[in-house]
């Protein structure tokens, strides 16, 4: 469960500061499927990465499944990043020295997980998302989508139970977008928490609710 | 850790040229170590064999009195004793069975006034046998050598050098021309020249057994020189050789002693050190400049992969993860130019050695050094920008173009 209460974060600039977000009071209950959107410049890629545990807000608290995380450590963001969190970005941030499997494996590095197990764990994930017989390629031999989906498979791999998408079709055609975004939905029926990042009104309209952010507040919530 | 290893690897061969010429600084740095090392080392050795061995292999052992004298042995009024132990034709061939041994011989010597008719001149005098002149070769310049029967016996003969003919004959034949030494009168039979730099300048050779002759005069203490195979095995003969002379010659506390041992170890040990503190100098300082050519290397890697690093914080990797994946990267990468350098600095080695006609002396442990130094390198030079990795923050990094 992803709680955000009374979450500000202001960035310094010059002499005076920006509030990016302001009060967000946001509860994201487990197995939901919930789209943020905003205008670029909103503070919705902030309160993203506050949720992914890749930022810490400046007042107020932000709970994953009950842990206060606004006060921990680097490393210990890291450790709850590694565990909770699945990662899908929008122009895939796939390592191309690595292979497909290494890759989609990359979490359960870091995670301490053997070898084999690794190997095990990620061929599973790349199999749920259709790319069995891609487990050897090299990360430029994929297509567009191709990659998104090992970006989704490396987020499966890590078992995290939060799946954030930043722009996840972004960088990709119409056709591609639709498969990313059912691959979604797919996920969201397994039970994961998806939370998806866009300024697409087509993409947020996969998501069963829909926030809206503005000037960093919360301007619109509604569910489909 | 070998997971690191393999990416460091990886990351070094995508950037080939990069790499090889960051490592260059390094690959310089430790091949001048083990090149200079060796040529140092081939040189000292080299050295050290000229001054005790010469050209002829060969060492002299003599009856240390100062030794002697320490070890209790005193002579008139405390003074040095001025006797020695008569060393016996077997004592001496037992020498010969000492490991490498080639030849011994046994002679007496001292500084003698010699005269011919008006003229005198002060001149060193040995007493010697049929093996002196094999260890020490002379070329007979007129006349003849000794005899072996000569040689045996008391005959007052004598062969002189040419720098004492120079003196007493001039203009004459020194052939059949008396000279006396100690009152004793001797025919000079032959003029010679030594072949070696192991002895030089006036000279008269005499029997050994005519020693008897100037006994009183010449210097009583006997010297036997040694002589080996080779160069590589001369010093551990000649050591064994005079602790059997010690040791043979009751009572024990006469001492035998190799000559100028001491001395040309301890100069050459002087030399080799003072060679390789300046050796250390310039090498530290090219190591140096190959350490801030892989830091420098590194910094670029670090900037380059900003968004991996970022990624790889987004998705878990601690900071410990990236300090080590970025420490590894250099200090294989200096590993590497380690090794190059070290098989190149052997390649030189031999060639320079080969060429310059040094014995081979490969130090084992430059070469542990240079590993070692080129690990530690790697660790210095590598942490700066490795903690520089650790330290982006995921978001900045995943931004970063």
């Amino acid at each position: 469960m992803i709680q955000l209460i009374d979450v500000c974060k202001t960035f310094p600039q010059g002499t005076s500061e920006i509030h990016v977000l302001k009060k967000i009071n946001l509860t994201i209950n487990a197995g939901e499927f919930v789209s943020i959107m905003g205008r670029s410049g909103s503070g919705k890629s902030t309160l993203m990465n506050i949720i992914g545990c890749l930022d810490t807000p400046t007042t107020g608290s932000y709970l994953l499944d009950g842990k206060n995380t606004s006060q921990m450590s680097e490393d210990e963001l890291s450790e709850i990043r590694n565990q909770k969190i699945g990662f899908v970005f929008q122009n895939f941030e796939l390592l191309p020295k690595l292979s497909v499997l290494q890759n989609a494996a990359l979490p359960l590095l870091y995670a301490g997980v053997n070898q084999e197990e690794r190997t095990t764990r990620a061929i599973h994930a790349l199999e749920s998302v259709g790319l069995r017989d891609r487990i050897d390629f090299r990360i430029n031999q994929l297509s567009g989508g191709q990659k998104q989906r090992v970006a989704i498979a490396r987020a499966l791999a890590g078992e995290a139970n939060v799946i954030l998408a930043d722009e996840p079709t972004g960088s990709l055609d119409t056709a591609n977008s639709h498969e990313i975004m059912a691959l979604f939905t797919k996920l969201n029926h397994l039970g994961k928490t998806v939370v998806l990042i866009t300024h697409e009104q087509e993409v947020a309209d996969y998501a069963k609710r829909q926030i809206v952010i503005k000037d960093g507040e919360v301007v619109e919530e509604g569910t489909r | 850790m070998t997971e690191n290893i393999r990416l460091a690897i990886q990351a070094i061969y995508q950037h080939r040229l990069r790499s090889l010429l960051t490592m260059l600084g390094i690959i310089v740095g430790i091949a001048s170590i083990i090149s200079i090392v060796s040529i140092i080392n081939g040189n000292t050795e080299n050295m050290k064999k000229q001054l005790i061995g010469g050209d002829t292999n060969s060492m002299r052992i003599e009856y240390d009195a100062r030794s002697a004298f320490l070890a209790g042995e005193s002579g008139r009024n405390d003074r040095l004793p001025d006797y020695a132990p008569q060393l016996s034709e077997g004592e001496l061939q037992k020498l010969l069975t000492i490991d490498h041994a080639k030849n011994v011989s046994l002679f007496y010597e001292a500084n003698l006034t010699v005269f011919q008719r008006d003229q005198q001149t002060d001149t060193t005098v040995l007493g010697m046998d049929r093996g002196f002149f094999e260890i020490l070769p002379h070329t007979i310049l007129a006349g003849r050598a000794m005899t072996e029967t000569e040689l045996q016996t008391q005959k007052q003969v004598a062969v002189i050098t040419k720098e004492l003919a120079e003196i007493f004959f001039s203009y004459r034949d020194p052939i059949n021309q008396l000279i006396e030494i100690n009152g004793t009168p001797f025919r000079i039979v032959g003029v010679a020249v030594s072949d070696t730099e192991q002895l030089s300048g006036k000279c008269v050779f005499i029997p050994r057994g005519s020693q008897s002759f100037v006994e009183g005069k010449l210097n009583q203490r006997p010297t036997v020189l040694f002589q080996a195979t080779n160069a590589d095995v001369l010093e551990s003969a000649v050591v064994q050789a005079s602790h059997e002379l010690t040791k043979s010659i009751p009572p024990s506390d006469f001492v035998f002693s190799i000559r100028n041992y001491d001395e040309v170890q301890k100069m050459t040990d002087d030399i080799n050190r003072s060679n390789m503190i300046l050796l250390g100098g310039i090498a530290s300082i090219s190591l140096l400049v190959g350490g801030i050519g892989v830091m420098n290397t590194m910094l670029v890697s670090v900037t380059e992969r900003t968004r991996e690093i970022g990624l790889k914080k987004a998705l878990g990797a601690k900071r410990k993860v990236i300090l080590q994946q970025f420490l590894t990267e250099a200090i294989v990468l200096s590993v590497i130019g380690g090794l190059i350098g070290i098989i190149v600095g052997l390649l030189i080695s031999l060639i320079a050695l080969r060429l310059l006609e040094y014995p081979m002396t490969i130090s084992l442990l430059s070469i542990l050094i240079s590993v070692s130094f080129s690990m530690l390198i790697g660790t210095i030079f590598g942490y700066l920008p490795a903690y520089k990795a650790s330290k982006l923050k995921p978001i900045e990094a995943l931004r970063y173009e």
